[in-house]
């Protein structure tokens, strides 16, 4: 390492932001800390964090505070955003040549160097009373000045890291960043929707699962049956960007997802669209800051967007339900790489999804929805409930074929806020309207004899009438989405008559 | 060697090794096997199983048996794959649409 009064040697090195930046300049106008750094290196970031303290009182002296990176741009820069800093960096590639010239062993080792490229102090490692001294010897260049302060907290001392120019080629090789997009990597192992996704590190499953156990297991995941341990929910969910608040609500979504009467199995494997969507309700929609209102279910909310991803990818990674092979859906929809949405329970006039489904008024509750894409329906004609609902129901007559009465599936229907303001304004009951549109979607057997048909249709005569569900139970009322504009829509299902999938409800727990 | 490493990251996967399973030996002659034809229950599948079984006993002198999962939408109960297995030489599954 250069000793106090030795010459620091001249470099030019590319800047992290473009440009190329010598010694000479550095100091042309005053004294430069020069520090040696290597991301890998956990001492490295802490000084460079630590150091930014210094920077301004730096510029006021006319000094400068320049790291030198052994690392790529891309990561010098990621480093600057990570410890909120602002100096200037540089990068040196391999075989770092100026690290080896000035006789760096470990990182970070810090010079300050002077107008005359003489080597005023030198210093390895984290120790922080002798950065203070550097601080203070570079303050008195201009009396009045301010004097950069070093944090106290601890530690006073830390050693360094092996600085990459003591390593020989093949290890440098193999920690050099340069080449690796960590992104595509994960496209190559084959860990996406197709979508770039958040690499599942330790540390990040680490914090999803929050002191949860990780080996706790959910068993396992159909159609491919790999085990579901919490671990692998979390890197789901760290792959699909959540946040570790959305961690309650993926963990009752997963738990929904794999009751055997919500058929993941199948619905997976089918050649069908519909896919599964997650319906939020409770105090937890705005705990974790979903959206229920405008454009609640086409994503652009990182909560919405990323719980629905995380069981997508749980059922398609662990459970190897992903196209082409165990997933064999013929056309697929955009839904099945997220399909989430809250309840807009503050604009609804009836009570929720959940508590329609049994659960007591302040639960939050995940309600898992074997699903096609959503087929909106306007209507911005109609006042009265009949006219409303005849149009609402004209749109859900057509799930899985416009010709298969009954469908004899639970079918959800979204009611816009403006829609179900109307309908509760004149007196209308959730299980009002799912018995209007029971009857209203009514149909003469004699319509229903050409295309797909239901297997009724063959043994009954023309005019005998056919309903599209085969009770009000069928019809599943929920309010979401913004409050102006006369929209609804109905979320067609998969297969009917017991075969397909029954909608399942779970509530947060508080031990998973 | 990435530089993250495979053991930085989490694998959503269960990388438990699945022992594969051997095929079954192959029969060297059709004529007086017992064959089953597992329909899925799928709609007009019976069309593609009468042919199916028309085809195997006119040309092979095969003894075909019927079978039937309960529903498409699930994989078949373990009873009904131990029936099948039990009593047949060799099984076609048949989807059908």
């Amino acid at each position: 390492m250069l000793g106090i009064g030795e010459r620091a040697p001249d470099f030019l090195l590319e800047g992290a932001h473009g440009g190329l930046v010598s010694l000479v300049e550095l100091t042309r106008g005053g004294p430069a800390l020069v520090v040696f750094v290597a991301e890998e290196c956990p001492t490295s970031r802490m000084t460079l964090e630590r150091l930014e303290a210094l920077r301004e009182p730096f510029a006021a002296a006319g000094a400068t505070l320049v790291a030198v990176h052994q690392d790529s741009a891309e990561t010098a820069a990621q480093t600057m955003r990570r410890c909120g800093a602002a100096y200037l960096a540089l990068v040196e590639p391999a075989p770092f040549r100026t690290a080896e010239a000035y006789g760096v062993r470990t990182v970070p080792t810090a010079f300050l160097v002077d107008e005359h490229a003489s080597v005023v102090a030198s210093i390895e490692g984290w120790s922080r009373d002798e950065l203070q001294v550097v601080a203070e010897t570079v303050a008195r260049r201009k009396p009045g000045g301010p004097i950069g302060r070093l944090s106290a907290e601890p530690p006073a001392i830390k050693p360094g890291c092996g600085s990459k120019n003591t390593l020989d080629a093949a290890t440098v090789a193999a920690m050099s960043v340069a080449d690796f997009d960590e992104l595509e990597d994960l496209f190559e192992r084959g860990w996406t929707d197709g979508l770039p996704v958040v690499p599942p590190t330790r540390e990040r499953v680490r914090r999803m699962l929050d002191g949860r156990s990780p080996q706790r297991s959910f068993g396992p995941v159909p159609p491919g049956m790999g085990e579901l341990t919490l671990e692998r929910l979390a890197a789901c969910a760290v792959l699909a960007g959540c946040k570790p608040e959305y961690f309650p609500v993926v963990t009752a979504a997963a738990e929904a997802t794999l009751e055997p009467a919500f058929n993941v199995h199948g619905m997976t494997n089918t050649t069908h669209t519909a896919g599964p969507v997650v319906i939020v309700s409770g105090p937890i929609r705005e705990q974790i800051g979903m959206n229920s209102g405008i454009n609640a279910m086409g994503g652009w909310n990182r909560a919405n967007a990323t719980i629905g991803r995380a069981i997508r990818l749980m059922v398609g990674l662990t459970g190897r339900g992903a196209p082409p092979d165990l997933d064999r859906s013929t056309l697929g929809q955009p839904g099945k790489i997220s399909f989430c949405f809250a309840e807009n329970e503050e604009a609804s006039p009836w009570e929720s999804l959940a508590v329609s489904r049994g659960f007591a008024p302040g639960e939050s509750v995940v309600t898992l929805y074997c699903g096609d894409a959503p087929f909106s329906v306007s209507d911005h004609y109609s006042r009265e409930p009949d006219d409303i609902l005849y149009t609402i129901a004209m749109a859900g007559a057509a799930v899985f074929s416009p010709t298969m009465f009954p469908i004899a599936a639970e079918t959800v229907f979204v009611i816009g806020p403006e829609h179900a303001r109307s309908l509760a304004g004149a007196g209308w009951k959730k299980r009002d309207v799912a018995e209007r549109i029971v009857e209203v979607t009514k149909r003469q057997v004699g319509d229903m004899k050409r295309g797909e048909r239901g297997p009724f249709v063959a043994g009954l005569p023309d005019d005998a009438w056919l309903p599209k569900w085969m009770s009000p139970d069928e019809v599943v009322i929920v309010v979401s989405g913004g409050h102006a504009g006369r929209f609804s829509a109905v979320l067609p299902p998969w297969v009917g008559y017991g075969l397909g999938s029954k909608m399942v409800s779970k509530r947060l727990r508080e031990d998973l | 060697m990435s530089p993250m490493g495979t053991d930085d990251l989490v694998s959503p996967f269960d990388d438990a090794v699945v022992e594969p399973r051997p095929l079954a030996r192959r029969l060297s002659t059709l004529a007086g096997k017992r064959v089953t034809l597992l329909s899925i229950s799928k709609p007009k599948s019976a069309e593609y199983l009468n042919e199916m079984e028309r085809l195997l006993v006119s040309r092979y002198d095969v003894i075909v048996t019927r079978a039937f999962k309960p529903t498409f939408t699930k994989p078949a109960p373990r009873d009904l794959i131990d029936q099948v297995a039990g009593a047949s030489d060799a099984v076609i599954e048949a989807l059908a649409d």
